[in-house]
């Protein structure tokens, strides 16, 4: 073979897909002749060529929709998070987040330490004062608003939004 | 052929909450991932497994479905994807009973012949790659496209059809060598 293998295997492919000219098409029918190598390789490929073409597409069995179907029913509900709602859910998160910052600002909630005496409790048992900070329950709860109003945003707003570049 | 019109038509019907819509979709598109699945993991069973799960993470990723690409490509993809891990999960010798042919007592020799070419094909192409048996399977399936193969592929046209080609010259030699072995053997 005076032709790569690979060279051959190319006008072989053309060949077979029916796109070889009718010159090149008897050159390489005539060098098949003289070339037992190039004779099994061309008989090789139109093997392969036959077999492959036989392909088809393939129906799946009767009733695959309707399993698809019945698999999407069973699917755990997910929760909507559509940027509406999370805007709403955030406005309510600030509102509470403003209210909790203007009565910490205010008067009504003494600076220090409230005590409880325990023993004006009906739980007689306890001894011990029991001592609440307002002031830093406050603050608590102004950080979990925080932190709730973080995921929700990222959740509702800017996920959906910035997540449209995929798919 | 499903227009891409149709597609849209389909996906927007799903999108505001018509399930019968989606029954549609999966109608329209079944036999090509059902195809795409089977090339991959070799028995019917186990495809029609990945062809399902296929749409449905489909139908759970719809919202996220940017329609850059086709919806069909789209799908073609997942199920390819959901195809290769199924078969890594699943390691083992896939046995199609479909391919087994149980002999009555009257086969002739070409039928014998058939049998033995298809099973030569097969070891040659078992040598390719995942995406490169995938490519010339699909090749030469006339339903699917070339622009399809190589969005599936995640390549462009021109790289698939150079893969194709070296795919098809490689399972040539395979095919030589397996017969001129078998051709020893006897």
């Amino acid at each position: 073979m005076s032709m790569q293998s690979e060279d051959w295997s190319e006008r072989i492919q053309k060949f077979l897909d029916g796109e070889l000219s009718a010159g090149d098409t008897r050159a390489l029918l005539e060098a098949a002749e003289r070339d037992a190598g190039l004779r099994t390789q061309l008989a090789a490929m139109k093997l392969l060529h036959m077999h492959l073409n036989g392909n088809v597409l393939e129906a799946p069995p009767a009733g695959f929709t309707q399993r698809v179907m019945a698999g999407l029913e069973h699917l755990p509900r997910s929760v909507r998070h559509s940027p509406r709602n999370g805007l709403l859910l955030l406005m309510g998160v600030l509102v509470a987040c403003t209210v909790l910052m203007l009565l910490f600002g205010s008067d009504l909630l003494p600076g220090g330490a409230i005590q409880l005496d325990t023993s004006q409790l009906p739980l007689a048992s306890l001894r011990a004062p029991f001592v609440v900070n307002l002031k830093w329950v406050i603050n608590g709860l102004i950080l979990v608003n925080l932190a709730l109003g973080l995921i929700l945003l990222d959740r509702t707003v800017l996920k959906p939004f910035f997540g449209q570049g995929r798919g | 052929m499903i227009s891409q019109q149709q597609e849209t038509e389909w996906i927007d019907r799903v999108l505001a909450g018509d399930a019968r819509a989606y029954a549609e979709l999966v109608d329209g598109f079944k036999s090509f991932a059902f195809t795409i699945a089977l090339k991959v993991v070799g028995n019917r069973a186990d495809a029609e497994e990945v062809a399902q799960d296929g749409f449905i993470k489909a139908y759970q990723g719809l919202r996220h479905f940017n329609r850059q690409s086709r919806f069909s490509t789209w799908l073609y993809r997942i199920v390819f994807n959901a195809a290769v891990s199924f078969k890594r999960k699943h390691k083992r010798i896939f046995f199609d009973i479909e391919k087994v042919h149980v002999a009555d007592g009257y086969s002739v020799q070409g039928h014998l012949q058939e049998q033995d070419q298809a099973r030569f094909i097969q070891r040659a192409l078992d040598q390719l790659n995942e995406a490169d048996r995938l490519a010339v399977q699909l090749y030469y399936i006339k339903e699917f496209s070339m622009e399809e193969v190589a969005a599936l592929l995640g390549q462009n046209e021109n790289t698939v059809k150079v893969r194709i080609h070296r795919a098809r010259h490689r399972l040539g030699e395979e095919l030589k060598r397996i017969l001129k072995q078998e051709a020893v053997t006897l």
